[in-house]
């Protein structure tokens, strides 16, 4: 069915949000005659839209004859309740169809304060949340993106969970469900069965932890599909230019990070596959800024042939180039003088802890030095505003190390007041954030105990009192939005139930602090017999089985618990392409164009 | 480098998008269209494009007019052909001549709008409506209540009295359709003062003592004027 909203959209807030006829949007006639996958974002538009696996997944399955992909966000408060008011069902973009007209719908799991809003937009959709609840007329819910290497909190939710890279798994999905109804043999059943042993894929009602579940991986990315155009909203989004990437996995081993972890090995794009995807992406959406995407840009082996590049064919058409992820070590001068060319740009860095000793636990292999070089640099190119980020409650962090990010921010003031005053710029302001550390799987610090909400408040009370400064703003998170991330970061099949007890007390966009609700959140574990603070705050030995043991990542239990060890002696590993540290991937893979 | 007046429509589902996305999707269409314009000064150039009038978010517009900078002249017919090939649907190029460089500029000659108005109402017949209509017309004074601007500092808005009756150069009944009111309005627009067809709407239904009108309206604005006085010329005339 339809759902009828052009009554509805002059009463909210930026109906262009709903709209779904954005430059570059497909749409087929006759909607019906498809496989039909909605792509699902839970979160608003604004985010959604923001997310590059969705421009490639989007075009990559509408490429396809036989499928008609659309999308589907959270809608924003206004339009939730005029859509309950009036009894109408969510809705997708292109077609206004209503979910349960799909025969998929495709939640990403980007990060776990999304997982309300999955339930939220289910339950606006009139679609049961428990896989076992849903009937052969119901759309099949399939769950992928990074939070997919823990699916256990949203098992009981998912008919099919896809772990790793998803472009090939899913057409291959969707191929053997098309043929399946063509001979008209489909039940749900046969179905779940028959892809069950397809590299990637995870089936809950099938698989209750016995069986290994392998990641995929696309092998050679200048053969894996890349979209000629992307969806250009009309509306200012988080994101709001062209972002190409340049290469999947990290080279570097930061022991807290996961991406770091789960997207391995390195597998770069080769230059002139990019530099043709950025001419056919900038002529096709008119942006006037084009960004490097990967998890630490300055690591791709030609960087500065491919700036170079585009600053060179992008100059006359004043487009500018973004570099986020850029690594203090190999940060180059020259590099951020030719980007300036054309447009200014902030700089960022992320020396993630305050001393070197910490920095050496988490294996961020970043030196004050280098920090403080860079920072001089950029105040004589006339930077005046840098933002730095930090993380606070690592392993084995004291107060020494917390005392230590406000040093190094002084020490960054320092190098400023060194330049004499006519060479530098005025109004230096320093933006510092700290995050929370939260143990994530499948890496180093799998095993580790999180700081308590106690704790949080008395570091960022210690910070809030040091850094306050005229040249100085600090940000920092709300701590028990880290808790609750921490639990479901961790968590185990026993907490489907408290996100339905959560999500039905009122619980959603738990990620805006606007929304979140922290005292639902323990009620609802108080209520389901959870004892939350084992999950997050309680160290895990590594005996102890792990409710992702059986997701395989490709990276070995082994060389994560070496990972750990090393850590706690404070010694650090190498990037891959220094030396092989063993982690395990390169066990059965061959990268044609990487590091492995 | 010379300026391209142009003349262009946003009608259907385009009319959702408020006026600074608007002048994002010229900045970007104009981009893939591959055709050459100026770019400002400054640390982040810009083209150069300046608009008629702000149309509201919702308003569908068969006359709406801005001014592109170019870098090189091509001819009209090319970059309408080349602009309307890659335009999001409802919004085309109807019209445009080069002027010359001192030209006034269009925020500055505009002085009128007129408008189709569509209102939701199922009890009136069309005597009633042309009698309202009529007696309200004759009314020397029109009162509506306007926000004034936010002072620094003000917490709540403050309102002050404003008589419409000079903004309003016609105001005619057209037909009733399916049990909506079609009016055709012309307005005051630009620095002599400004009303929005949906004030005008409201003053006149509290005038009527009803409400509703705008349940589920529909607003087309026709053209832009410059003079007032007949004879009317629109923006390119």
């Amino acid at each position: 069915m339809k759902v009828k909203i052009d009554d509805l959209l002059m009463h909210v807030e930026k109906p262009a949000r709903y709209l779904g006829n954005e430059m570059n949007v497909v749409n087929k006639s006759n909607p019906e005659e498809y496989i039909r996958f909605a792509f699902a974002f839970p979160d608003t538009y604004e985010i959604g839209m923001s997310h590059l696996g969705m421009q490639i997944l989007y075009h990559m399955l509408n490429d396809d004859s036989d499928i008609f992909c659309e999308r589907v966000f959270a809608p924003n408060d206004d339009m939730e309740k005029l859509l309950r008011d009036n009894e109408r069902p969510l809705f997708a973009l292109e077609t206004k169809s209503e979910l349960k007209d799909f025969d998929f719908i495709g939640f990403t799991l980007q990060y776990e304060l999304s997982y309300t809003n999955i339930l939220n937009m289910l339950n606006l959709g009139d679609v049961p949340f428990y896989a076992k609840d849903r009937t052969e007329e119901d759309p099949l819910i399939i769950l992928g993106g990074p939070c997919a290497f823990n699916p256990e909190p949203l098992a009981d939710f998912a008919d099919i969970v896809v772990v790793g890279e998803g472009e090939d798994v899913i057409l291959e999905i969707l191929k053997a469900y098309g043929t399946l109804k063509e001979k008209e043999f489909y039940t749900k059943e046969k179905f779940l069965h028959e892809i069950q042993d397809i590299l990637g894929v995870y089936v809950p009602s099938l698989n209750h932890g016995e069986k290994l579940v392998k990641k995929r991986i696309m092998e050679d990315l200048d053969c894996s599909y890349f979209p000629k155009k992307i969806l250009v909203p009309y509306i200012d989004v988080v994101h709001n230019r062209v972002v190409m990437e340049i290469f999947r996995g990290c080279l570097r081993g930061c022991r807290f990070c996961q991406a770091g972890m789960i997207y391995r090995p390195v597998r770069e794009r080769s230059i002139e596959s990019l530099k043709a995807i950025a001419k056919d992406l900038l002529d096709n959406t008119g942006y006037e800024e084009i960004s490097l995407s990967s998890l630490s840009t300055s690591d791709y082996t030609e960087i500065e042939e491919l700036i170079r590049h585009l600053i060179e064919i992008n100059q006359e058409n004043h487009i500018g180039v973004s570099l986020p992820s850029l690594r203090l070590d190999n940060f180059s001068k020259e590099l951020v003088e030719e980007i300036q060319k054309v447009r200014k740009t902030g700089l960022t860095f992320a020396p993630e802890a305050g001393t070197q000793r910490l920095r050496d636990v988490i294996n961020k292999n970043v030196e004050e030095k280098d920090l403080l070089k860079t920072a001089k640099e950029a105040f004589q190119m006339g930077y005046n505003t840098i933002k730095l980020y930090f993380m606070i409650g690592l392993p084995t962090e004291t107060d020494e190390d917390i005392l230590g990010i406000s040093e190094l921010v002084y020490k960054v003031i320092d190098e400023y007041h060194d330049i004499p005053k006519p060479e530098r710029p005025k109004g230096l302001k320093i933006t510092v954030s700290t995050s929370t550390f939260v143990p994530k799987p499948h890496t180093p610090f799998q095993w580790e105990a999180q700081i308590s909400l106690e704790e949080i408040h008395r570091r960022q009370k210690i910070l809030k009192e040091k850094l306050n400064h005229r040249y100085i703003k600090y940000n920092y998170h709300d701590g028990k939005t880290s808790i609750i991330e921490g639990v479901l970061a961790r968590g185990d099949r026993n907490l489907s139930k408290v996100l339905v007890t959560a999500y039905e007390s009122g619980c959603k966009f738990d990620g805006w602090d606007d929304h979140f609700q922290y005292h639902k959140w323990i009620q609802a574990f108080e209520k389901e017999g959870i004892a939350y603070k084992d999950y997050c705050e309680k160290k895990r030995s590594f005996e102890e089985p792990l409710p992702w043991d059986f997701i395989d990542s490709g990276v070995r239990k082994e060389y994560l618990v070496k990972e750990m060890q090393r850590a706690k002696d404070g010694i650090i590993t190498e990037d891959c392409r220094t030396s092989c540290s063993g982690c395990g991937i390169s066990h059965d893979f061959r990268s044609k164009r990487g590091v492995c | 480098m010379s300026v391209l007046r142009v003349k262009f429509k946003k009608a259907g589902d385009i009319r959702y998008i408020s006026h600074l996305d608007m002048m994002r999707l010229f900045h970007r269409s104009l981009r893939r269209a591959k055709i050459p314009i100026a770019y400002s000064q400054g640390f982040n150039p810009h083209p150069v494009i300046s608009f008629a009038t702000a149309l509201s978010l919702g308003t569908e517009s068969f006359g709406e007019y801005c001014d592109i900078k170019m870098e090189e002249d091509l001819s009209f017919e090319l970059i309408q052909e080349r602009l309307n090939s890659v335009l999001p649907g409802g919004i085309e190029i109807l019209d445009g001549k080069y002027i010359a460089d001192k030209e006034p500029s269009l925020m500055s000659i505009v002085e009128a709008s007129s408008y189709r108005v569509i209102i939701y109402q199922s009890d009136f017949t069309e005597k009633m409506m042309n009698d309202y209509l009529e007696s309200f017309m004759t009314e020397e004074e029109l009162i509506i209540e306007r926000k004034k601007k936010k002072k620094k500092r003000q917490r709540y808005p403050e309102f002050k009295e404003v008589n419409i009756k000079p903004l309003i150069l016609s105001l005619e009944f057209e037909a009733i359709e399916d049990s909506r009111i079609v009016l055709n309005t012309t307005l005051i627009t630009g620095s002599k003062g400004n009303l929005k067809p949906e004030d005008l709407v409201k003053c006149f239904e509290s005038y009527i003592g009803i409400s509703g009108f705008l349940r589920d309206h529909r607003i087309q604005r026709i053209d832009l004027f410059q003079n007032i006085n007949a004879p009317k010329r629109n923006l390119l005339e």
